[in-house]
């Protein structure tokens, strides 16, 4: 099932900082990284505009990396100011969490298997 | 063949792509780093994927251009403001031509031939003249272009270009690996 496009655009920085927090990585390799998480329809389109949005906010920094493929990659690596953003985001997706779970119950936001 | 078709289909793109980031007002060194991001990606998609699910994977170059201008940080179009403030230009002058040729028509109309005729023309309100020959074979038109026109122009360029946008912008800047 798609995701709703709305929806992920509100949660895409956290996702992108999430996943630069773990390892740099440049586009097309987090877009990747991000469909192999589940995210099937993420565009290109939506993810690379983010990230330069996150860079020129100073949460990302970047580099190159020579390719034996074809130009010379981006890669991009989380910034302390983006460690900073990523903890103040995840602090808040949890509290949108806890307060859809009070309205709509526990099952909405709590994981489970449907059969 | 497919590889060459390939790489000048992406090139294609990317080329339309620096269009609208130069017509966003992204400046030369910018373009290029983008420039060189998105070919990097997209090669990289199209050998994954396929071609065609790379290009389309980006959308169309224009609205990709816009979502990365603005992305990048609000800056001068300068581009922008050209294009508006000569149009804008254009349209005025032909316009205060047509008022002019009235003047004419009017200084014509009232028969007085051998001496220069002066006024003013609605809207404009800068000074005109016409003087028809004596024996009626020939005109003469003269007018100085109004200050109004200039001054437009020149707030349509300032509006399209957005000048103040060079206070406050952030730019994004390689740091070495």
């Amino acid at each position: 099932m798609p995701h709703d496009a709305q929806m992920l655009k509100g949660v895409l920085t956290l996702l992108l900082l999430r996943v630069l927090g773990e390892q740099d990585g440049y586009g097309y390799a987090i877009v990747t990284r991000l469909r192999e998480a589940g995210f099937h329809d993420l565009a290109e389109g939506t993810v690379y505009p983010a990230l330069t949005r996150l860079e020129a906010a100073g949460h990302l920094g970047a580099y190159l990396v020579r390719s034996d493929a074809g130009p010379a990659r981006k890669y991009y690596r989380i910034t302390p100011a983006g460690l900073t953003e990523l903890s103040s985001r995840e602090r808040s997706w949890r509290e949108l969490l806890t307060a859809v779970g009070t309205v709509a119950g526990p099952d909405v936001t709590n994981e489970r298997e449907v059969s | 063949m497919n590889a060459v078709l390939d790489r000048a289909r992406i090139e294609s793109v990317v080329q339309r792509y620096d269009f609208w980031l130069d017509f966003d007002g992204v400046r030369r060194p910018r373009r290029r780093e983008l420039r060189s991001e998105l070919r990097a990606n997209l090669r990289d998609a199209a050998t994954h994927q396929g071609v065609q699910a790379a290009l389309l994977g980006i959308g169309s170059p224009r609205g990709f251009a816009r979502d990365t201008a603005n992305a990048d940080g609000a800056r001068p179009s300068w581009s922008v403001g050209a294009y508006l403030g000569l149009a804008v230009f254009s349209v005025l002058t032909l316009l205060w031509l047509v008022t002019m040729l009235g003047f004419v028509d009017g200084v014509q109309a009232s028969g007085v031939t051998g001496r220069e005729v002066s006024g003013t023309v609605f809207p404009w309100g800068s000074p005109v003249s016409a003087e028809i020959e004596r024996d009626g074979s020939g005109l003469q038109a003269g007018g100085t272009l109004p200050l109004a026109i200039w001054l437009l122009s020149l707030a349509a360029f300032v509006a399209g270009a957005r000048p103040w946008h060079l206070f406050g912008s952030r730019k994004a800047r390689l740091t070495p690996g």
